[in-house]
């Protein structure tokens, strides 16, 4: 505020000193035009368009600003122009012009350089897109596994050929023709697609085309990006190989080739078979035959044994002295079970038969006469006893009976008096009556008396 | 069955594979087997020499007004020396 107050006061304090619009005009083309001689600037194109006249117009814009652009016909550069369009980023070389006339500055652009993607790259885009459906994958030929004949289209003076034969060499039964052409520089394209063209025509035993050189600027590869190359390798009735320097980049001779490799060395190892990689798999191949034929060999002889087996387990002899075997034993065991059983009932029989033998009527009558006998005996000795003991027993009673016999009595004086016939013991006098006959027993002889008197 | 004469190195390799295949067919008969081991033998012996013996030839297309003609990369490097090819 205080400065837009101070140019008021001094805009009124001051004589009103002015510029023609001529002169300022005048004023800001020299300023401009003195202080950016030459330079470059980074922008992005937009509103591009070509005028009649041959001259190209556009705004090299960044965000909010923007600056008038012109590349004049004369000065168009050849190599980009085709590439320009609305939105391609782009360091721009040239000098700013200002023209009082229209009162507008643009900058005259003397050569443009693609920012982001290289020239090559947008070359490339374009060609692509323009040939489509000649990079497509089934339209490529196939590449014949084991070559006879191959022709190198290269420069005889690169590296690129010195790699490729420092691989092939004596890697396979091979002719290697090669084929001269430059590599690079104006118009080596021509030359390139002009040895396609005479390989398929005068050398059209040839298995494969490769077309080699090794890595370089994107100046040195221009000739593989153009056109000419597409056309000229796209018809070749011999399948075509680029190995094209760059690793990582696929030029456009990669591209329509029907394989490429990434260097002229890697086109030597991948298209070329190497004989000693092959010997090896040819050893391979015949380790693995001897484990196939083992397997089926060891399979054989397995069921060959089998089968042996089977048979022996079937033959008569075997089978019949399986049975003789198997008989005799049965026969040992029936001779056992007999000896066993027959043993058994022998010992039943002569069980029974001591039974028998013990139950006979003779052993009865035997054992009787034995008890008889024994009874016998008995009774004789009991009998025997019986009468040692009553006769002992006798002994004492007659012992006894002495003792107390009544004659024994008799003899110490005194009579027994008894009636006569009667025989009846006489106590009492009362009992006896005059004239009765009396026997008296004295210890020697009796007497036969008449009573005479009796007293009482 | 290929006769040696007329085989190219790559059908006899071709067959060599084919016959390994046939090999791993656990079913096949035994003299089928048997026969077809000893082709597989016969043709490996057979790529074995051919192998052993390969070279590699190289010759160089020159392109003259009269049309073209072959020669030894030697002679095409001094031929050419001048041309800068």
């Amino acid at each position: 505020m205080k400065e837009l107050e101070e140019i008021k006061i001094s805009v009124e304090e001051r004589e009103k000193l002015y510029f023609t619009v001529k002169e300022i005009t005048q004023d800001l083309k020299n300023l401009i035009e003195r202080k950016f001689p030459l330079l470059w600037i980074e922008g992005e194109i937009a509103n591009l368009r070509y005028s009649q006249n041959g001259n190209i117009y556009f705004n090299l814009i960044e965000e909010e600003a923007s600056l008038k652009a012109i590349i004049f016909c004369s000065q168009r550069d050849v190599v980009i122009t085709p590439y320009l369009r609305d939105g391609l980023k782009v360091l721009c070389l040239g000098k700013l012009n200002f023209y009082p006339r229209s009162g507008e500055c643009y900058f005259i652009v003397r050569r443009a350089e693609p920012l982001g993607k290289g020239l090559l790259t947008l070359k490339k885009e374009a060609l692509i897109n323009k040939y489509k459906a000649l990079f497509d994958p089934n339209r490529k030929k196939a590449i014949p596994p084991y070559p006879k004949k191959i022709a190198l289209v290269t420069s005889i003076f690169g590296a690129a050929l010195q790699d490729f034969l420092k691989i092939s060499k004596d890697r396979w039964e091979l002719e290697i023709l090669i084929y001269p052409v430059r590599v690079q520089g104006e118009g080596a394209e021509k030359e390139i697609v002009q040895a396609v063209k005479d390989i398929n025509t005068y050398f059209n035993d040839v298995d494969m085309i490769i077309i080699t050189r090794g890595g370089g600027s994107f100046e040195d590869l221009a000739p593989f990006y153009t056109e000419d190359i597409i056309l000229g390798i796209k018809d070749s009735k011999i399948p075509v190989v680029s190995a094209v320097g760059h690793e990582i980049d696929y030029t456009i001779c990669d591209l329509i080739a029907d394989k490429r490799c990434a260097t002229p060395t890697a086109a030597a190892e991948e298209v070329i078979p190497s004989k000693e990689e092959i010997l090896y798999r040819l050893k391979l191949y015949q380790k693995k035959y001897n484990q196939l034929l083992e397997i089926i060999l060891s399979k054989g002889e397995k069921r060959l044994y089998e089968a042996k087996i089977e048979l022996e387990s079937r033959n008569p002899f075997k089978v019949f002295h399986n049975l003789e075997k198997k008989v005799k034993e049965l026969s040992h065991k029936l001779t056992l079970e007999m000896e066993k059983y027959l043993s058994l009932k022998e010992k039943k029989l002569l069980e029974i038969k001591n039974l028998l033998r013990k139950r006979h009527p003779q052993e009865t009558i035997k054992l009787g006469e034995e008890r008889l006998k024994f009874f016998k005996n008995r009774l004789f000795y009991s009998i025997k006893t019986y009468f040692e003991k009553k006769e002992k027993k006798l002994e004492n009673l007659g012992k006894l009976l002495a003792t107390l016999s009544p004659l024994n009595i008799l003899q110490r004086g005194y009579s027994i008096v008894k009636s006569y016939p009667k025989g009846k013991i006489i106590k009492s006098a009362k009992e006896v009556k005059n004239g009765e006959l009396l026997e008296i027993y004295l210890s020697e002889g009796r007497l036969l008396v008449e009573v005479r008197r009796v007293e009482e | 069955m290929i006769k040696n004469e007329t085989l190219s190195f790559e059908s006899a390799l071709k067959r060599i594979e084919q016959i390994l295949k046939q090999l791993e067919n656990k079913e096949l008969d035994l003299e089928e087997a048997i026969n077809l081991y000893e082709e597989g033998l016969r043709l490996i012996h057979f790529c074995e020499e051919k192998l052993k013996n390969a070279r590699t030839r190289i010759e160089v297309i020159l392109k003259d007004k009269e049309g073209f003609k072959l020669e030894s990369l030697e002679k095409a490097y001094e031929l050419l020396k001048n041309g800068g090819k």
